[in-house]
């Protein structure tokens, strides 16, 4: 590595107009890791193109479009996009079920965080211990006490029942942000809007809200991304009757094939909401996403959108 | 614009009293300064009369009516806090519009009146702007828009101008008493800054530990102070331990100090003062410094009658030169004597003068321990 390469200089090479300017170290850094977070996907679609991808070569032997026409059943993505995989209805419900976790847990998680932030009262470490329980314990502990009482509540195989019991993973995240981003929020804004003449309800719709949008916006979209990932829970309480794509993914490696193309595909796809959901909330909130979940001040965006 | 009373009041936050039984009346349409150190109470004060905190006891009246069963939504107040909490996600006319469109006044007619309320503090133009672009000075004016934009009985200035550098700061408080005048707002400004207080003031109070220590006109407060205390937070002083030796001379009366003794009218002494223990207490620019070699008082311009009294003998121990003005601490036979001078001739440190303390302008305050000889 040559002299000066890969050190930092601030203010070298002034290309944007922010107060310090990328060098080329950082924008070399940033593409690094850039690279490690994308490498393992890197093979998996590649895999879910391939028909015969065996050990020691680099590439697939055989690609799915030439051994398309010899198999006699769908492979691949066209197995995937065939009403024979169901994957349409475990799309939509990995989809449904997510947002309404991520609703359901930011509704929560707002009042509870708010309250967290704001106050001081008697047993408050006792809570915030007990909200962070889920995290702590095995999800194998609460899947199965969960199912327990579902049971009794004939909760079980319902959607009602996934929902709910996606909400005790979520939830402690959600309420971890919010509490932050409350913590964060100046009172005197309320105050100053009291004294303007905002009653309760509209100093909470026309102040708070937008304020903290950029928090709910990230606590909705970790929400989401839990609920998208949970097997466990789904497949305990649903009873394998509630198709997502994680239990389908799983019952799929379970069948043998650990990475024939068509799981391949399916892990492309089991990460695709989340990722659709990363970027609506970010084009919801322009840059104020990364910085609030963060637990920075909430900052306007300043001549952005306006 | 309404009166406003404050009727022994008090308020505690678990914990000692805060404001203590506390009473005041601020006419309607006057400026009224609640200046203190802070921890002193008066912001807790003004947050009371807001309606942010309820008092534990006492009253609060605006017109002789109670307001304390009105919450602060309804109370017809305009505020400006310390920080100016421009929303950050509305412009600068959806900020000054907001108390309006709360009262429900109809966009068209809200706009008139943003313009005008932004014209009154010279930030026409900047409606579409949001408060990250503007200036500390720009956003702090905005917040005072939105504050009178509503048109309310009583504004309430809670140290609006303490975030700002110097410079803004005059030009602040110029708009305040400017928009003030136009809009003839009973006003309460809470400070912690004398010069803030006393220029923007009609009336003001120097308030101590939960208490107002004395209530007068800014000028009157600075010259006739009621102790050594507030002597002191209003301006430099020179706080003289003495006593008072004789008091039978009808037009003046004798007191000794370290440094030798005073004569000093009597009619200069605040009401408290009961024993021949005193301090006095000189205005540093009151004390006038002839150099040693000018003899005779009359080159200093005044009546050979008063001028030749309380002529002490020094030497220039320290000189701070500052703005047009030259701050020199005299040593006279022991006692620090500090004077100010609005001069750019500066005087040699080490220099033998000769401080003259002016027989009119010397008060006499109650005996204090704790700042006697400061």
């Amino acid at each position: 590595m040559g002299a000066g390469e890969g050190t930092i200089v601030i203010g070298a090479r002034s290309r944007g107009r922010g107060l310090y300017s990328t060098s080329r170290g950082v924008r070399v850094a940033l593409w690094i890791v850039f690279a490690l977070f994308s490498f393992p996907f890197v093979p998996l679609v590649v895999a879910s193109f391939a028909f015969r991808w065996h050990w020691p070569a680099v590439v697939p032997t055989e690609w799915l479009w030439t051994a398309r026409d010899a198999s006699t059943v769908p492979v691949g993505w066209a197995y995937l996009f065939s009403r024979v995989s169901r994957l349409g209805p475990a799309f939509a419900n990995t989809t449904l079920i997510g947002v309404a976790v991520a609703s359901l847990a930011v509704a929560l998680a707002l009042p509870a965080a708010r309250v967290i932030a704001r106050y001081d009262f008697r047993g408050k470490s006792f809570f915030e211990f007990v909200f962070l329980m889920p995290v702590i314990v095995p999800q194998i502990s609460i899947g199965i006490g969960t199912l327990l009482l579902f049971l009794r509540l004939g909760l079980v195989r319902t959607h009602v029942g996934v929902i709910l019991a996606h909400l005790v993973p979520t939830l402690p995240y959600a309420l971890r942000i919010m509490t932050a981003v409350f913590q964060n929020l100046d009172h005197g804004y309320e105050e100053v809007a009291q004294t303007l003449g905002a009653g309760r309800m509209q100093r909470f719709v026309r102040v708070v809200l937008p304020l903290v949008l950029p928090g709910v916006a990230t606590a909705g979209l970790f929400a989401f991304l839990i609920s998208s990932n949970v097997f466990l829970l789904t497949f305990l309480v649903s009873g394998g009757r509630i198709p997502t794509l994680p239990t389908m993914l799983f019952s799929h490696i379970e069948s043998g094939a650990p990475l024939d193309a068509t799981t391949a595909g399916l892990v492309v796809i089991v990460s695709l909401p989340g990722i659709a959901f990363l970027l609506l909330t970010d084009r919801l909130t322009g840059q104020r996403l990364s910085l609030a979940s963060l637990g920075a001040p909430v900052q306007p965006a300043v001549g952005g959108r306006r | 614009m309404s009166s406003i009373e404050i009727d022994r009041v008090s308020k505690a936050y678990d914990g000692p009293l805060v404001v203590d039984s506390l009473s005041l009346c601020v006419p309607s349409g006057t400026v009224f300064g609640l200046l203190g150190p802070s921890g002193c109470g008066k912001t807790t004060t003004l947050r009371m009369i807001a309606g942010l905190l309820q008092p534990d006891s006492g009253d609060i009246r605006f017109d002789g009516v109670s307001v304390l069963a009105v919450p602060p939504e309804r109370r017809a107040i305009g505020m400006v806090f310390q920080q100016h909490l421009l929303f950050p996600h509305m412009n600068v006319e959806q900020n000054v519009s907001f108390g309006l469109r709360m009262q429900g006044v109809r966009p068209a007619a809200s706009r008139s009146r943003v313009d005008e309320a932004l014209d009154l503090v010279r930030l026409g133009g900047t409606q579409r702007r949001y408060p990250a672009q503007l200036s500390g000075g720009q956003q702090q004016r905005v917040a005072l828009a939105r504050a009178v934009v509503t048109n309310p009985a009583v504004l309430l200035l809670d140290e609006p101008l303490s975030n700002l550098d110097t410079r803004l700061r005059e030009e602040m408080r110029a708009l305040i008493r400017s928009v003030q005048r136009r809009l003839g707002i009973t006003t309460i400004v809470v400070t912690h800054d004398q010069g803030e207080a006393m220029e923007l003031s009609d009336q003001m109070a120097v308030m101590f530990d939960g208490a107002i220590a004395q209530v007068g006109r800014p000028a009157e407060l600075y010259a006739r102070p009621d102790s050594a205390r507030i002597a002191r937070f209003l301006g430099a002083t020179n706080l003289i331990p003495a006593q008072v030796v004789d008091t039978t001379a009808v037009d003046l009366m004798r007191i000794d100090t370290p440094f030798g003794s005073l004569d000093v009218c009597p009619g200069n002494s605040a009401p408290t003062t009961g024993s021949p223990r005193v301090v006095a207490s000189i205005r540093c620019e009151h004390v006038a410094i002839v150099d040693r070699h000018i003899d005779g008082p009359t080159a200093s311009g005044v009546s050979t009658r008063d001028g030749a009294r309380n002529i002490f003998t020094g030497l220039i121990d320290d000189v701070v030169v500052g703005a047009g003005r030259i701050t020199y601490a005299v040593d006279v036979r022991g006692t620090r004597i500090t004077a100010v001078e609005v001069s750019d001739a500066e005087r040699a440190r080490g220099s033998t003068v000769q401080v003259r303390l002016p027989c009119d302008r010397v008060r006499l305050l109650p005996f204090d321990p704790d700042l006697a000889g400061r």
